[in-house]
């Protein structure tokens, strides 16, 4: 075979890989700014709005499921999310709790194994939370599930975000 | 956890705890069946993504097998038992394969992974609300399965 058949001379193969990893250089330099750019914008769109999830006459002292969606806007897409969370009364007081387990982030779920009555369950890895979210020593689970921040008004719950309760 | 840079950080740092490969088979077809193609591409990419969030920690979600719908599935078999066995020299003990192409079914036996054949739902013109609904349903016959398959 001969060299002149090909396409690329060696000169233009030279030349490319160069641009190419030059390329990747520029990249480098550019995507730290980038980030720094963009990181407070991200932040201040994480402001945390409240969303109306359930009807406090609907709750009991047992942790029951609501589920709620609202829009999020990533770096593409803007998509509906739904989160879920584990609501339950406690004379006056409302428990709102996060149903991600805070060993690796399956979902949890409550009085769901027939040998851990009233607790919260991952099928995961089998760790456990007792009803206010605290986690059982001995499971995975290294920090109580996050509680959601909760606010009555006119008879309805809201929530914001989930936070570590430690 | 997702195919991203960030949950890859996390799966290499807790490896021993995500021992699961959700991976789904995807025909394609640029003819006939590309309708078909795109529906079950949907229904299986929603449902997939739905597992994930149940299960992240200890579920990995792998980018789709591809192949085209009009070659007979036994030609993919090769290709598919390599992945898996890749899979498992990376440290995946359970290797479940999701798709809505019956084809596989024929092949199951050959396989050296868990098969789940979900026929799809057509989303086409759904209200986002009735295909949560959907995805819900389908989820319930899938978790026992997955906590079967985890309790061998
Ligand atoms: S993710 Fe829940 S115990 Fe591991």
């Amino acid at each position: 075979m001969s060299e002149k058949k090909h396409n690329v001379s060696r000169r233009q193969f030279l030349t490319y890989t160069l641009t190419g990893v030059g390329g990747f250089m520029a990249a480098g330099v550019i995507l730290p700014m980038a980030r720094f750019a963009v990181d407070p914008v991200l932040k201040a769109g994480a402001e945390s709005d409240m969303y109306a999830v359930a009807e406090v006459a609907d709750l009991t002292e047992e942790p029951q499921r609501f589920d709620f969606s609202y829009e999020q806007v990533d770096a593409w897409y803007q998509s509906e999310v739904t989160e879920t969370a584990w609501i339950y009364r406690e004379g006056d007081n409302i428990v709102a709790l996060s149903p991600t387990c805070t060993h690796l982030g399956c979902t949890v779920n409550w009085d769901a194994n027939e040998d851990y009555p009233d607790q919260f369950f991952c099928p995961c890895h089998f760790g456990r939370f007792e009803k206010d979210g605290t986690n059982i020593a001995g499971t995975p689970p290294t920090e109580p599930l996050h509680k959601y921040v909760t606010e009555v008004r006119d008879g309805t719950v809201y929530l914001g975000t989930a936070e570590p309760q430690i | 956890m997702k195919w991203t840079a960030d949950d890859m950080t996390v799966f290499l740092r807790e490896k021993q705890y995500i021992d699961t490969l959700l991976l789904p088979l995807q025909p394609v077809s640029f003819t006939n069946e590309m309708k078909q193609s795109a529906s079950m591409q949907e229904f299986v990419e929603a449902l997939t993504r739905e597992m994930e969030k149940q299960f992240k920690g200890r579920v990995m979600l792998s980018p789709a097998f591809p192949y085209l719908k009009q070659e007979p599935v036994e030609e993919q078999l090769p290709k598919i038992q390599k992945w898996i066995q890749e899979a498992k020299e990376g440290g995946f003990s359970h290797i479940i394969l999701i798709t809505s192409d019956a084809g596989w079914k024929q092949v199951e036996k050959s396989i050296d992974g868990m098969l789940v054949w979900m026929p799809f739902v057509p989303f086409e013109n759904l209200e986002n609300s009735y295909k949560k609904q959907i995805i819900s349903e389908q989820m319930k016959q899938l978790l026992p399965l997955l906590t079967m398959k985890w309790n061998e």
